[in-house]
C-alpha cells in the first residue's frame, strides 16, 4: 500500500511539474489557432456590417472596404415603413411558444427513448423518428399545407406552433444523447424512495441536462427567429407576418438591395448574440452540475 | 399482450383518421366574406415591390371608387413568386387576377388553368385591341387563345454613355451602326482610358440576351416552330455570330465574363458606374440610371445583317377558379386601361398607345428608340412552346460552357442541336 | 392489473406518446401523400395523373439525376468528415481557455446567427475571383486561386468551404457535452502520466461520443439535403457541378411543374440517407460510450 502510494506520489508531482511549464505554451498555441478562426468568421461579418451603411453605388467600388461615409437610414428604412412592432410581437409570441412547447415534449420523449432501450420497438420507433427528417420538404410542402388548411389553421399561427408541442425528432435525438450520458445510480437511489417518473425528470433529469436545455433554448430561438419559409407558407395577411418574414420586402424578384438587405440581416443578428451570449454563460454554470465533484 | 397490441393499432388508426379526413376534405373551407357589404372580393397578385406595387395600389383604389361593390387587394408575396402561385394552387387557394412573366402565361396556359379572354374582347363594346401596341398585345396570345393582357414591356434596347462618346470625339450611335462600327468605337474609348469595358450583355449564359444578336446575323437557334435545332443552332451564321461575341470576351477583352461583370456589381452596375460604354438591357431602370447622374442615350441594336431585337413582357391573367369572372374581367381591363397604364407608364414603357402618348413617351428620344425597337422583336426559343421552355437551362448551358469554358463554339452548338433535340423534341 | 399499468413498455409508450400522436397527426400524412404523388405525373395546375412506376422507371435513365446524386455524395463526404473535425477541435480549445471564452464562444457561434440568403450573398462575393478576399489572400502567398462559382471543377469545392463557416451548432453541442466531462478523470489519467493527446483519445472523445454520434448523424442528414447555398449562389451551375439533388428536385416541382418526378426524386434520396444512417447506428455499438449503458447495464 504504501508503495503505491509513494508511487502515486511522484507521478502527481511530475504532472503538476510539467503542468505549469507546459501550461504556457498550450495557452498560447490555443489562442493562436483560435485566432486564425476567429479571422476566418469575422471577416465576412465586417463586410455585411460595413456594406449595410454604404449607399447603392458605393457597394460595389472595387477596393473599397469601408464606405466613405456612414449611411444609417438602410437601418431605419424598414421602422418606416413596416409595421415594425407588430412583426415583433408576432415573432416573439411563435418563439415562445415554440420554445415552451419543445422543452416539454422533447423533454418527456427524449427521457423515453433513453432510458427505455430495452423495451422492444424502442430502436425502430427511433429510425422512424429520424427517418421523418430524411425526407426533403419540398415535396411535403403541399400535402402540409392542404392538411392545415383544412384544419382552418390557414393565415393563423397553429400550424408555427402547434407541431412543437408534439416533439421535433432534432431536439429529441439531442436530448437522447445527453439523457444517455447521465448515470443511471442516480436515478435508481430515487426509485427506491417511490419516486414517480415525473419527479425524476423534474428533479433529477432536468436540472442535470441544463446545458443541452440551454442549448434547446439557443437552437429553437434562433431557428423561428429567422424562420422564413414556415411563416411564408402559412401566414397570408401582412398583420400576421413576422419579423423575419416581413423584412423581405426588401428582397424583390429582380433587384437586389444589398444595403438593406445586410442592414436587416445585422439588426436580426442583434437580438440573437445577446441571447447567445446569455446562455453562454448558462453553460459554465452547468460545469458545477454535471461534473460530481 | 395481445389485446394491447390491438388497442395500439385501433389508438393509431382513429389518430390517422384527422389528417387523413383533413387531407381529403378539400373545400371544407369555403370562405364566405362579404365584407363591409361589397358583393365581390378579389385579389391581384404581383411580384412587384416598392414603386411597382404602389402604383398597383393606386390603380386598386381607382378601380374601387369607380366600382362601390368590390373590394381589391393587391398582394406580393415574399419569396419565390412562382413557387408560391404554384403552392397555392396546388393547395386550392389560387390567386384571382395575378401578374405572369411570358415563360409562364405558356405554362400555365398549356395546362388549361387560364382563362380565354377572347370572349371578353369579343362582347365588350369598351374594350379595344387597337388601343394597344401589337407586339405587346400578342404576347398573351398563346395559340389563338388570349391568356393574358399585357402589364409592361420592354425590349433590348442598346444603352450608350454620351459621355465617353463625347470625350473619344465619336458620333453616337444610331440605326445605321453596324456591329463592327460598335466594336471599333468602343474600343477607341477603351483604348483612350475612357472607360474599363466597351460593350457589356444582360446576361451572357442567357439565351434571350444571346438570341437576338444571332438573327441580326440572320441566324437562329431553331426553325421558325421551335421543332428543328440541327441546322439552324450550328449553322454558320448562328456560329459566326457566337463568334464574335465570344472574340468580345476573349480576345479583345472589350466584354466583361459573367464574374467580372459581377465583380463590378453586374451589367446595371457598370454602366451605372461608367465602367462600361455601351449596354444591352431593357428600359426599366432609366430613373435609376438618371439618379445615378449617367448622361446617357438608347439606340436600336447594332445589325450584322438584319436589325432584330427580342421583348421581355408581362401580363395579367385571369385564374379559371375565378367564380365572378364578369367583375374579373373588369378589373383586369382596368390594369391595362389608359388611366391605370399612364400611372404605370411613369417608370416604365407601357403597351397601352394612349397612355404612351399622354406620357409624351413616343416624342421622348430614348423611350422613342425602345417603341421602334419593339418592331423589331421576334419570338424566341424559349417561348415556342412547352418542350422548348423546358429546353432552355439546356441550352444555357451550352453559353457556359462557351463562355465560362471557353469550349469550342461550333461543337458546342452541334453537340447541343442533338442533345435538345434528343431530349426535349422528338417525342 | 396495477402490475400491467406499470412495466416499462407501459412507461415508454406513454412518454413518447406525443410524438406518436404528433407524427400519425402531423408528419405521417403528408409523407402517405408524397408516396402516392411519386406515382402520379402532377403540374400542380391540374389533377394528378396515375402513372404507376413511370417516375421511377425513368429516374435510372436521367443522366443529371445521377450526376445530381454524385454531387450530393462528394459534397456529403467531403463536408460533414471535415465539419466534425474542425468543430470538435474548435469545441475543445474553448474548452480549455483561460479567457475571453464566452466572448470567443459567441464569435464561433456568429455565422449560425445569421440567416440564409445573406451568408450566401457575403461568400459569393468572398469567392470572386477579380475582388473577392480568398483569391486575395491566395495570391499573397502566391498561389494563383481558381475561379471557384464559375470553374465546374472548383464550385462544389467552394460550397463545401462555405459550409465550414457554419459550425456553430456543432461547437455549441460539444462545448454542451464536454461540460459533462468530470475533471477527475482528466486529471487522474494526466497524474497517471498520460499526455494531453493520449488523454483526449482515452478520455475525452469516449465521454463525449454520444454527442459526436449526434452530430455526425444529423450533418449527414442535412448535406443530403443541402439547397439553399446552391440555390442562390450557383442555381446548380456551371454545367451543373453544383447541381445537388435537392435542387435538382425543386427544379423539377416548381420550374418544369414535374412534381411527381421530383416526389420520385425525394424518396431514393429518402432511401439513400435512410441507408447511410443505419450504417452509422450499426457501427454506434463500437464507437459510441453511453455512461448509463455501463454503469446500469442496459
Amino acid at each position: 500500500m504504501a508503495s503505491r502510494n509513494e508511487v502515486g506520489l511522484r507521478h502527481l508531482r511530475s504532472y503538476l511539474r510539467r503542468k505549469s511549464t507546459s501550461e504556457f505554451i498550450k495557452q498560447l498555441v490555443m489562442y493562436t489557432i483560435l485566432a486564425m478562426g476567429t479571422g476566418f468568421i469575422l471577416i465576412p461579418f465586417l463586410w455585411m456590417i460595413s456594406t449595410s451603411l454604404k449607399l447603392p453605388h458605393e457597394v460595389w467600388r472595387p477596393g473599397t472596404f469601408l464606405p466613405e461615409t456612414l449611411h444609417f437610414e438602410n437601418y431605419i428604412y424598414p421602422f418606416v415603413i413596416l409595421p415594425f412592432t407588430r412583426f415583433l410581437r408576432n415573432s416573439l409570441i411563435i418563439v415562445a411558444l415554440n420554445i415552451i412547447g419543445l422543452i416539454v415534449s422533447c423533454t418527456i420523449v427524449g427521457y423515453g427513448f433513453a432510458r427505455y432501450q430495452h423495451v422492444k420497438g424502442n430502436r425502430t420507433l427511433f429510425v422512424v423518428l429520424l427517418a421523418t427528417m430524411m425526407l426533403p420538404g419540398q415535396v411535403t410542402l403541399i400535402p402540409q399545407f392542404i392538411l392545415f388548411r383544412n384544419l382552418g389553421w390557414f393565415d393563423t399561427f397553429y400550424p408555427l406552433i402547434v407541431p412543437a408541442f408534439f416533439a421535433t425528432p432534432f431536439y429529441v435525438f439531442l436530448l437522447r444523447q445527453f439523457f444517455m450520458g447521465i448515470p443511471r445510480e442516480l436515478e435508481e437511489a430515487a426509485y427506491i424512495d417511490g419516486a414517480g417518473v415525473t419527479v425524476i425528470i423534474l428533479r433529477i433529469i432536468v436540472p442535470l441536462a441544463k446545458p443541452a436545455i440551454a442549448t434547446v433554448i439557443i437552437f429553437e430561438f434562433l431557428a423561428k427567429w429567422n424562420d422564413f419559409f414556415g411563416p411564408l407558407i402559412y401566414l397570408d395577411s401582412m398583420e400576421n407576418y413576422t419579423l423575419a418574414l416581413g423584412l423581405q420586402f426588401f428582397e424583390s424578384q429582380y433587384s437586389t438591395e444589398y444595403g438593406p438587405m445586410m442592414a436587416i440581416a445585422t439588426l436580426m443578428m442583434v437580438p440573437c448574440i445577446a441571447i447567445f451570449f446569455y446562455a453562454s454563460k448558462y453553460f459554465i454554470q452547468g460545469i458545477n452540475l454535471t461534473s460530481f465533484k | 399482450m395481445k389485446g394491447r397490441n390491438v388497442r395500439i393499432v385501433a389508438v393509431s388508426l382513429a389518430l390517422m383518421l384527422v389528417p387523413v379526413t383533413a387531407l381529403l376534405a378539400g373545400g371544407a373551407q369555403e370562405e364566405a366574406v362579404e365584407e363591409d357589404g361589397r358583393k365581390s372580393h378579389l385579389t391581384v397578385t404581383t411580384w412587384e415591390t416598392t414603386r411597382g406595387l404602389d402604383d398597383q395600389r393606386l390603380i386598386a383604389e381607382m378601380f374601387q371608387e369607380r366600382n362601390p361593390d368590390v373590394t381589391v387587394d393587391v398582394v406580393s408575396p415574399p419569396g419565390n413568386y412562382v413557387e408560391r402561385i404554384l403552392t397555392q394552387t396546388a393547395g386550392g387557394n389560387p390567386p384571382d387576377v395575378f401578374q405572369i412573366g411570358d415563360v409562364d402565361v405558356r405554362r400555365f396556359g398549356g395546362e388549361g388553368r387560364l382563362v380565354d379572354l377572347n370572349s371578353f374582347i369579343e362582347a365588350d363594346p369598351d374594350f379595344d385591341v387597337d388601343d394597344f401596341f401589337g407586339g405587346a398585345f400578342e404576347y398573351g396570345n398563346v395559340g389563338g387563345q388570349q391568356l393574358a393582357l399585357p402589364k409592361d414591356y420592354s425590349p433590348l434596347v442598346m444603352f450608350y454613355n454620351r459621355g465617353h462618346f463625347d470625350e473619344a470625339g465619336l458620333d453616337y450611335p444610331d440605326e445605321t451602326w453596324h456591329w463592327d462600327d460598335l466594336v471599333e468605337a468602343t474600343q477607341t474609348i477603351v483604348d483612350q482610358g475612357l472607360s474599363r469595358y466597351g460593350i457589356t450583355f444582360g446576361n451572357l449564359l442567357e439565351d434571350r440576351h444571346i438570341e437576338p444578336f444571332i438573327w441580326a446575323n440572320n441566324g437562329a437557334f431553331s426553325n421558325d416552330d421551335g421543332t428543328q435545332m440541327t441546322g439552324y443552332l450550328d449553322s454558320p451564321d448562328t456560329i459566326e455570330a457566337m463568334e464574335r461575341i465570344a472574340s468580345l470576351v476573349f480576345d479583345r477583352e472589350l466584354t466583361p465574363d459573367v464574374s467580372a461583370a459581377e465583380a463590378l456589381g453586374g451589367p446595371r452596375q457598370l454602366f451605372y458606374d461608367g465602367n462600361t460604354s455601351v449596354l444591352f438591357w431593357g428600359v426599366w431602370h432609366m430613373e435609376a440610371m438618371d439618379e445615378a447622374g449617367i448622361d446617357f442615350g438608347t439606340a436600336v441594336l447594332p445589325k450584322m445583317e438584319r436589325h432584330a431585337s427580342v421583348l421581355f413582357w408581362a401580363g395579367y391573367s385571369m385564374f379559371d377558379a375565378v367564380e365572378d369572372r364578369d367583375t374579373a374581367w373588369s378589373l383586369l381591363k382596368h390594369y391595362v386601361s389608359t388611366d391605370a397604364q399612364e400611372i404605370m407608364g411613369e417608370t416604365r414603357m407601357t403597351p397601352n398607345r394612349h397612355a404612351a402618348e399622354r406620357l409624351g413617351q413616343l416624342d421622348d428620344p430614348r423611350m422613342s428608340t425602345a417603341y421602334e425597337l419593339a418592331d423589331y422583336a421576334e419570338v424566341p426559343f424559349g417561348l415556342k412552346g412547352a418542350a422548348q421552355a423546358n429546353a432552355v437551362p439546356d441550352l444555357n448551358e451550352a453559353f457556359e460552357r462557351i463562355f465560362l469554358q471557353q469550349a469550342d463554339i461550333a461543337e458546342t452548338l452541334r453537340d447541343t442541336a442533338r442533345a435538345i433535340e434528343a431530349e426535349h423534341l422528338n417525342q | 392489473m396495477r402490475k400491467a399499468w406499470n412495466t416499462d413498455a407501459t412507461k415508454f409508450y406513454l412518454l413518447i406518446s406525443p410524438w406518436i400522436i404528433g407524427f400519425l397527426v402531423f408528419i405521417a400524412g403528408p409523407m402517405l401523400a408524397s408516396v402516392v404523388i411519386s406515382l402520379t405525373e402532377w403540374s400542380l395546375l391540374r389533377d394528378p395523373v396515375f402513372v404507376g412506376l413511370d417516375n421511377y422507371r425513368n429516374l435510372f435513365r436521367d443522366s443529371r439525376f445521377t450526376q445530381s446524386l454524385r454531387v450530393t455524395a462528394r459534397y456529403t463526404l467531403i463536408s460533414v468528415p471535415i465539419k466534425i473535425l474542425l468543430a470538435l477541435i474548435i469545441a475543445m480549445l474553448l474548452d480549455r481557455i483561460k479567457y475571453f471564452r464566452n466572448a470567443l464562444r459567441t464569435v464561433f457561434y456568429l455565422p449560425s446567427v445569421v440567416s440564409g440568403v445573406a451568408v450566401v450573398v457575403l461568400w459569393i462575393w468572398m469567392f470572386n475571383p477579380e475582388i473577392g478576399l480568398i483569391n486575395y489572400l491566395l495570391g499573397l502567398v502566391g498561389i494563383p486561386g481558381p475561379r471557384w462559382l464559375y470553374d465546374p471543377n472548383w464550385a462544389l469545392e467552394a460550397l463545401i468551404i462555405m459550409s465550414f463557416w457554419g459550425i456553430g451548432r456543432e461547437i455549441v453541442i460539444f462545448l454542451a457535452a464536454l461540460q459533462g466531462v468530470p475533471d477527475r478523470l482528466r486529471e487522474a489519467a494526466m497524474i497517471d502520466g498520460a499526455n494531453s493527446l493520449q488523454v483526449i483519445r482515452n478520455v475525452t472523445i469516449p465521454m463525449i461520443s454520444p454527442a459526436i454520434f449526434f452530430n455526425v448523424v444529423m450533418d449527414m442528414i442535412s448535406s443530403f439535403q443541402v439547397f439553399t447555398d446552391a440555390y442562390v449562389a450557383t442555381e446548380g451551375g456551371p454545367l451543373g457541378a453544383t447541381r445537388v439533388t435537392v435542387l435538382y428536385l425543386y427544379q423539377q416541382a416548381f420550374q418544369q411543374l414535374r412534381m411527381g418526378y421530383a416526389s420520385a426524386i425525394a424518396w431514393i434520396l429518402f432511401f439513400i440517407i435512410l441507408f447511410f444512417t443505419l450504417l452509422v447506428f450499426k457501427s454506434s455499438s463500437l464507437w459510441v460510450y453511453y455512461e448509463s449503458e455501463v454503469k446500469g447495464g442496459a
